[in-house]
């Protein structure tokens, strides 16, 4: 029938705990820079169902006290909706006034969860209790902020693919102090994750790889035959320290090992056999991380690009970076 | 979710807080369930048992139905709905699975609690609804920490604070709130409320049960100069049937309305406003006799006042009365009434009446009635001796030894039997002057019987045997009648003059709560107003002015909440510099998260050359302030007046690309 649609559908609220219900309040979202201060026109109140049960509450005490002529009654019946105004107050001051500030975020590979971090600092010399986050309607985390302090609030968002991701907006609620009333905002910070590309399943065999012709002997480099310990560098593999040793002399000393295998590695796009760049991008981020765990020098080649063979975590990202973002 | 015993507890502590006063007027059987209800729930929330399937859920609930129904003998009403609701919220802990249904269980407390107005509406139990308010709200704040980091104390505190902060507007509300006259839906009378003070039935030792209580009947504020104390005859009910055991009101009262004549001069009218407390009865008390009265009760023939309902609240009602007014009515069927007599018991009393008879008229055989008792060794005591089947037989003559009932009771006797209509009248007599507000305290132990006779020419003429008895009593208050001390209430017998002082000023204290907060109504709210001098206010005056209390009321509740700290925030430098960064973003160029002064003003002079004297300027200001001496309070004027007046005229985004 067309009453009964039509009447559920009218009667049914936008569900602000998804997504933003008005335009004008859209606008005000963001993303902002730097920090944001939940000033009054962007923190929201409603009454939570729980506050609407309390609603029918009062208007039965109401009621049962103009029929009863029960002065207390009436005076319970104000005193409660006192209160409810009040809470409407304290639960919206429970939220507005804080100060956000995008958090950082540690690169994820796609298909991992991004978590983002949003920092809240409270002004006031109150604390404020219970103040949760969620997006699309799911909440991840819930803090007190300190008095004059700050806390941390994290959400997650699945990647799918490599690139830039933005957090997104989300949203910051709390129905502290009674859960009769949940005031919330929706906003967005400028707060990007690097997404990897998601690595190809582990490599059945170096196809892809140029190797050097091993011109200058490293020691160290091989891998095939242990030579002996040499004391810790900045940049070693965790997985080459000799523990025996570390703790046997409390000093840290690294395994060295020559020969066999080549010690001097070129990731290549051209070399690369098969088709489709993301395909491409996946095999080279698998070699990349295989490489960076052998502890080989390892370079990139990618069209009009190349990065230099070097070894360590922070070539390794800068690596990745590159294949993340590449024709973008 | 919530299996929480530290969240449990004091819901469950909170049910109990909320019931307390209620406790006492449950039914025995229900107590024995709410007991083991308790228990049950203990031994569930500390985990020792688990929580019921459903069938015995469904058996538990049909168990509280039916103790219901077999001691209140039906679910609907006052009392058993009250058990009921709290016998629910019990078993509601019993099955908690979500912070619903807790909160659901607070919503209730917040609805149980105030069926303790039904019973009475004295300011300590104002005091402790308010204080149980203060822990319900606190339970709230529990299921709303979600991290559980508030404890016990500062819940209360924060709960406390938020109830203070609502009595403002529950005054504002309490005051401007339009009232609504009479109950909407018919009121089923209350079989549980509590009856206290005068009954409908005189017997031996009935009014002397009554005596040692020295709790207040009512209190009544005269306009002038209140009536000596032995005019001081509080009317209730005028019992006219004897059984040879107890004296009972007519059962066929007369629907014609009295006859009464009085003079009509004002200043023989006492005006005077009663405060009744609740009596759970439907008559009220007034002083003989009475002449005018509030429309909405009814008066009988024999001069007693009736509300329709039964008082079950404290009620002010306004009075007029006469002390020499005359009821003239007697008609032939009361005549009888009036002369009749058990027979066959009580004839040594019968003969008696006839010798003091003796031919002489009405007014001389009640003068030798009365004579007898003064003259013959009668004592007016609390503890009179027990009677038998002759009652007044073995008063007059063998233990003459009684209470104003045994006096009225054998008076009445001995007028009908000399042929004289008489009839017994209960109620009370004196009255305490409260000397902190000049009004008049008339208590339980005030409780009198005396009698009327039927005089031809007088009508209806009271006669007090008990006078004859002891004078005192009738003169000066049942304090000075010789009485028993021990037995009075300690308000009378005391003679410490700083208790009495402190009770003088407690009772004065509930006179006026009773009048400005428990009779609040329509018509007071009148007479508030026009004390103001606000004269006729009506329903829609009432309104706008609760609209604009309400608005400035909440207005300044949500300054109070939404202020900031005296110096606004606390980082005054830092919150300038934001302000600065923000409106470099409105044109594109806000400070990035990472960036420090230097190189976020490197940027702007590198992007944006029309702002950067300015902006130089204002950075430095700021660094000198954070990192150089933070109290130059010149600087920071300084600083302060550059940031406010900064503005930057909205930019081309292309131009700033183009400059990069």
């Amino acid at each position: 029938m067309f009453a009964a649609g039509a009447i559920k559908s009218f009667f049914r609220l936008p569900d602000f705990t998804k997504r933003p219900v008005f335009k004008f309040i859209a606008k005000r979202i963001g993303p902002f820079d730097g920090t944001v201060v939940l000033d009054k026109n962007r923190v929201y109140i409603l009454p939570t169902k729980f506050g609407i049960i309390f609603g029918v509450l009062l208007l039965l005490l109401l009621l049962g006290s103009v029929n009863y002529s029960k002065s207390l009654g009436f005076m319970l019946t104000f005193l409660l909706a006192g209160l409810g105004n009040i809470v409407m107050f304290a639960s919206w001051r429970n939220l507005a006034g804080l100060r956000l500030r995008a958090g950082g975020c540690t690169p994820v590979f796609a298909g991992d969860e991004a978590i983002f971090a949003v920092q809240l600092e409270n002004l006031d010399p109150q604390i404020r209790y219970s103040i949760a986050i969620s997006q699309d309607g799911h909440e991840y985390e819930v803090v007190d902020v300190p008095a004059d302090g700050l806390a941390l609030l994290h959400f997650q968002v699945t990647t799918n693919k490599r690139g830039m991701l933005n957090a997104g907006r989300f949203r910051l609620y709390t129905e502290f102090p009674t859960g009769l009333f949940v005031a919330w905002t929706w906003i967005e910070l400028s707060m990007q994750c690097l997404v990897y590309p998601k690595p190809a399943a582990k490599a059945d065999e170096v196809f892809s790889t140029t190797i050097d012709d091993g011109e200058h002997d490293y020691r160290g480099a091989g891998l095939e035959e242990y030579t002996g310990l040499r004391k810790y560098q900045a940049g070693d593999s965790w997985r080459r320290i000799a523990w025996k040793a570390v703790a046997r002399s409390g000093e840290i000393y690294t395994k060295e090992f020559a020969g066999g295998q080549p010690q001097l590695q070129w990731i290549e796009w051209q070399a690369l056999a098969m088709s489709g760049m993301e395909n491409r991008l996946s095999m080279m981020t698998r070699l990349v991380i295989d490489a960076e765990e052998a502890g080989c020098q390892y370079g990139l080649r990618l069209p009009a690009l190349e990065i230099a063979p070097a070894h360590g975590y922070s070539h390794c990202g800068r690596c990745l970076k590159v294949l993340a973002l590449y024709g973008e | 979710m919530v299996n929480d015993k530290n969240k449990l507890m004091p819901v469950l502590i909170g049910i109990h807080l909320v019931a307390l006063p209620l406790y006492s007027r449950m039914p025995v059987p229900v107590l024995l369930l709410v007991a083991i209800l308790t228990l049950w729930a203990v031994l569930i929330i500390s985990g020792r048992l688990s929580q019921p399937k459903q069938i015995i859920r469904l058996l538990l609930a049909a168990v509280i139905v039916s103790l219901l129904i077999v001691s209140y003998g039906s679910i609907f009403g006052q009392g058993p709905g009250t058990s009921m609701l709290l016998l629910l919220s019990f078993s509601k802990l019993f099955e908690m699975k979500s912070k619903r249904d807790a909160i659901v269980v607070v919503f209730m407390g917040y609805f149980l609690i105030a069926s303790n107005f039904f019973h009475t509406q004295d300011p300590w139990v104002a005091v402790y609804v308010f204080a149980v308010v203060i822990y319900l709200t606190s339970l709230l704040i529990i299921f709303s920490d979600r991290l559980g980091s508030m404890d016990f104390k500062s819940r209360l505190r924060v709960s406390g604070k938020m109830i203070l902060q609502a009595t403002p507007l529950m005054l504002i509300l309490f005051i401007l709130f339009p009232r609504i006259n009479g109950p909407l839906w018919a009121l089923p009378d209350d079989a549980q409320a509590a009856k206290t003070g005068i009954s409908d039935e005189m017997s031996p030792g009935s009014i002397n049960r009554l005596i040692s209580s020295g709790a207040v009947a009512f209190r009544v504020q005269f306009e002038a100069e209140p009536p000596s104390h032995e005019n001081l005859y509080w009317r209730g009910l005028v019992l006219s049937h004897y059984d040879g055991e107890k004296w009972t009101r007519d059962d066929a009262p007369s629907r014609a309305r009295p006859d009464v004549v009085y003079e009509d001069e004002k200043s023989d009218i006492i005006k005077y406003t009663v405060t009744l407390e609740s009596h759970g009865r439907s008559w009220l008390y007034s002083l003989e006799k009475m002449i005018g009265y509030d429309q909405k009760y009814r008066v009988t023939r024999e001069l007693q006042l009736f509300a329709d309902n039964k008082i079950n609240d404290v009620i002010i009602y306004k009075m007029q009365s006469d002390l020499h007014a005359v009821n003239h009515g007697l008609f032939l069927p009361e005549l009888r009434k009036n002369l009749a007599l058990p027979v066959n018991i009580n004839q040594r009393t019968k003969k008696l009446a006839t010798q003091l008879k003796a031919g002489g008229n009405d007014v001389q055989f009640i003068d030798t009635v009365l004579q007898y008792f003064r003259n013959q060794e009668f004592f007016y005591t609390l503890s009179p001796p027990l009677l038998g089947r002759h009652a007044m037989d073995d008063f007059l003559f063998e233990t003459r030894r009684g209470f104003c009932e045994h006096y009225a009771s054998a008076f009445v006797h001995l007028m009908r039997a000399g042929g004289v209509a008489a009839r017994v009248v209960v109620g009370y007599q004196g009255g305490t002057i409260n000397p902190v507000d000049d009004y008049m305290i008339i208590r339980q132990s005030d409780a009198h019987a005396w009698t009327e006779v039927w005089l031809k020419d007088r009508g209806w003429v009271r006669v007090d045997p008990t006078a004859a008895v002891s004078p005192e009593r009738i003169e000066q208050g049942i304090q000075n009648a010789g009485l028993e001390l021990a037995r009075l209430p300690s308000i009378l017998s005391s003679n410490n003059f700083v208790f009495l002082k402190i009770r003088y000023h407690w009772d004065s204290f509930h006179h006026s709560w009773n009048q400005w907060v428990v009779g609040f109504d329509e018509k007071k709210q009148k007479e508030l107003f026009s004390r103001l001098g606000v004269e006729d206010i009506n329903a829609s005056t009432l309104v706008t002015w609760l609209v604009i209390a309400m608005s400035v009321c909440g207005g300044l509740v949500a300054l109070w909440v939404f202020r900031r700290r005296a110096d606004g925030p606390k980082d005054r430098t830092r919150y300038y510099y934001d302000m600065f960064c923000n409106k470099l973003a409105k044109a594109g160029l806000g400070r990035k998260p990472y960036e420090g002064s230097r190189e976020y003003l490197a940027r702007i002079t590198m992007l944006f050359p029309v702002v950067d004297e300015k902006a130089e300027m204002i950075i430095s200001y700021y660094q000198d302030l954070r990192y150089g001496d933070a109290s130059d309070v010149e600087l920071k004027q300084k600083f302060v007046r550059c940031v406010k007046q900064f503005k930057v005229k909205s930019i081309n985004k292309d131009n700033v690309l183009l400059q990069r």
